[in-house]
């Protein structure tokens, strides 16, 4: 009920309230309220106003709040718009001086319940017929279209009787047929919070015995902009290669920092990655009378392209290439053939796997 | 400028400086790191201790260096190998008295492993006439029924002609093995060189006996070698009828390695 556009416009008024299920049903009321032009049209209600004789006994006579409905039935109706909107104010326009006579009309449809007030309409399905609940709705409806900066400036919730909300689901609104347009909708947000969970495979070049390493890779990109910051990491299974003519067993620890360009589309989102790329590094001999394991630290740059399918939030499955480039990489070192070759100079890798946006 | 704001400025600079500090750290740590990860040399004598230390019982159970007099052997500074602080030093009559078998030596033996590269550098000062035999290394393995420890393989100078030196390869079993290059290699004077061989110990025709000079091969011989997995090697010097005497030789960095050393092979980071 409560929807976010309207949250964000009338986040003011509800920082005022004291009880939440006001401030959202009155939010979101406000919200349509203002989008059927409440206060330019209550000219024009006097020709819509049903008679108040129609129901209403003489001592009722004042009281402006009309209709058969069992419920709400129109007294509650009114003696909760009276704790909203002062009965002097309300009366003062709906029937002051040079107002026309106007009512506010409640029916009962049986599991819903509709309020006319100054030639604006608005059903509400409320299938548990909770008539009180129905009655506060009505009333902050009637509130709202009637004087709302009244009840805004007044503190909405200040006066009792506001009470917290009833058990029921909160009636869900079913047409609008104010003449208002609706107003264009808001383009989805992007996730602020990108998370990727992907097996990957890596491999570096050049190595006479090429190394493949499975793992898994986890990367978070932060932020709702077309570029934004990422920070990624991956565990990786060791895996066997060669350095010369020294057989390995390689382990590697990859770390990446850098920042993501996301091209967005109706159904893929294209993505660009750049980057520092760390690695750590370990390499033990498998087959050297003495073997040593050693530990290194790779430092270089990192590129990757990737392409996911254009899900605001929730999971999307994507998929990535990426490669490191290490300027220096470690030397391998072993008697007695001294200094048998360095680590790979490229490392590429593939991932496929899901993409988790949340907001 | 008040107390307050300039303490903030120099609180600025040493967080500054502490990030460019901690940056150049981790670019140094990532450049070019050397990941020393092991070693395939199973036991090296570079003499750099100034004796011979080296040649004892660890790792393989017996070591020894050894000269009967005349002939001496000693740890040298006068010639060595790529800069290295000693060599060992073997001097040795090379008179016809002399008689076999009596010279300097470096030995191990014991627990060698059946397969192994043997190197070893040379410096011979100057060319010497060899009259009858000058052994520099040796091989010994079990012959025999029942096997008992015995000589097998003797690589030795020879004196081609005059001022050349060369090689040649004798099997006590046997006699001379056939070289496989078609000239006796030249034996350099006054320079430094390398001798590694390749031992295979095995009863039947997997045995193995491979000889480099310098990294060139020279010699390749399969075959029948010990009957059990006993197994010595002998750097020495002994010779008979060497001319100019006493003959010396300087010996440096031998190794036993499972792979092989080469000339540009290192026996230490």
């Amino acid at each position: 009920m409560a929807r976010p556009n309207s949250t964000i416009v009338f986040g003011g008024y509800v920082r005022a309230c004291r009880y939440l299920w006001v401030c959202v049903i009155a939010t979101s009321l406000f919200a349509a309220g203002g989008r059927a032009h409440a206060a330019d049209d209550a000219t024009k209600s006097a020709e819509s106003s049903p008679s108040e004789s129609s129901g209403s006994a003489g001592s009722r006579a004042l009281v402006p709040v009309i209709g058969e409905s069992l419920c709400p039935v129109p007294d509650a109706v009114w003696q909760e718009l009276v704790t909203l909107v002062p009965r002097e104010r309300l009366i003062a326009r709906l029937r002051g001086p040079g107002k026309p006579n106007a009512s506010i009309q409640i029916e009962d449809l049986g599991a819903m319940f509709r309020i006319s007030v100054l030639n604006k309409v608005r059903e509400y399905r409320e299938e548990a017929r909770e008539c009180a609940y129905r009655a506060k709705v009505a009333a902050l409806f009637a509130a709202l279209i009637i004087d709302p900066t009244a009840l805004v400036s007044a503190g909405l919730c200040e006066r009792p009787p506001c009470s917290p909300p009833p058990e029921p689901a909160p009636p869900a609104r079913i047409e609008a047929k104010a003449e208002a347009p609706a107003p264009p909708p808001a383009p989805p947000s992007q996730p602020l919070v990108r998370l990727e969970l992907s097996p990957t495979l890596m491999t570096g070049l050049g190595a006479k015995e090429l190394a493949a390493h499975w793992g898994g890779v986890l990367r978070i990109a932060l932020g709702r902009g077309p570029v934004v910051p990422l920070l990624g990491a991956a565990a990786l299974w060791p895996a066997n290669t060669s350095v010369g003519d020294v057989r390995l067993r390689q382990w590697r620890l990859p770390l990446d920092l850098g920042i993501r360009a996301t091209l967005p589309s109706s159904w893929i989102d294209l993505y660009g990655e750049v980057g520092l790329a760390f690695a750590l590094l370990s390499e033990r001999a498998r087959d050297l009378a003495t073997a040593k394991t050693q530990t290194g630290i790779e430092l270089g740059g990192r590129v990757s392209l990737g392409a996911r399918l254009s899900r605001r939030a929730g999971l999307a499955p994507f998929i990535s290439l990426q490669a490191e480039f290490l300027p220096d990489p470690p030397r391998v070192f072993a008697l007695p053939e001294g200094a048998a070759g360095r680590t790979p100079y490229v490392w590429m890798g593939a991932c496929v796997g899901a993409s988790w946006g949340m907001r | 400028m008040d107390g307050r704001l300039r303490g903030r400025l120099v609180g600025n600079a040493m967080r500054t400086r502490a990030t460019l500090l901690a940056l150049s750290g981790l670019l140094a740590l990532g450049c070019g790191q050397d990941l020393d990860v092991g070693s395939d040399v199973l036991w090296a004598s570079r003499f750099e201790g100034g004796n011979f230390a080296e040649w004892s019982s660890d790792p393989f159970g017996f070591g020894n260096s050894s000269a009967t007099t005349p002939n001496t052997i000693e740890v040298s500074n006068e010639r060595t190998h790529l800069g290295s602080a000693y060599a060992a030093k073997m001097t040795v009559s090379g008179t016809a008295t002399n008689t076999q078998g009596i010279g300097a030596s470096l030995v191990q033996n014991g627990g060698l492993p059946t397969q192994a590269y043997y190197s070893a550098w040379y410096y011979l000062p100057q060319s010497v006439t060899v009259g009858y035999y000058w052994v520099i290394m040796k091989f010994r393995a079990a012959l025999g029924n029942p096997p008992t420890q015995a000589e097998l393989f003797d690589v030795n100078f020879t004196s081609p002609s005059a001022g050349k030196m060369s090689l040649r390869v004798y099997d006590h079993r046997n006699g001379d093995l056939p070289l496989s290059v078609p000239q006796p290699p030249d034996v350099p004077v006054n320079t430094w060189f390398q001798l590694e061989a390749f031992y295979r110990d095995a009863s039947d025709s997997t045995g193995r006996f491979t000889l480099w000079l310098n990294g060139q091969p020279i010699l390749d011989w399969q075959g029948a070698t010990g009957l059990t997995s006993w197994v010595a090697w002998d750097v020495v010097s002994v010779g008979e009828a060497l001319l100019p005497e006493p003959a010396i030789l300087y010996i440096d960095d031998c190794a036993i390695s499972r792979t092989r050393v080469g000339p540009t092979g290192l026996l230490a980071e």
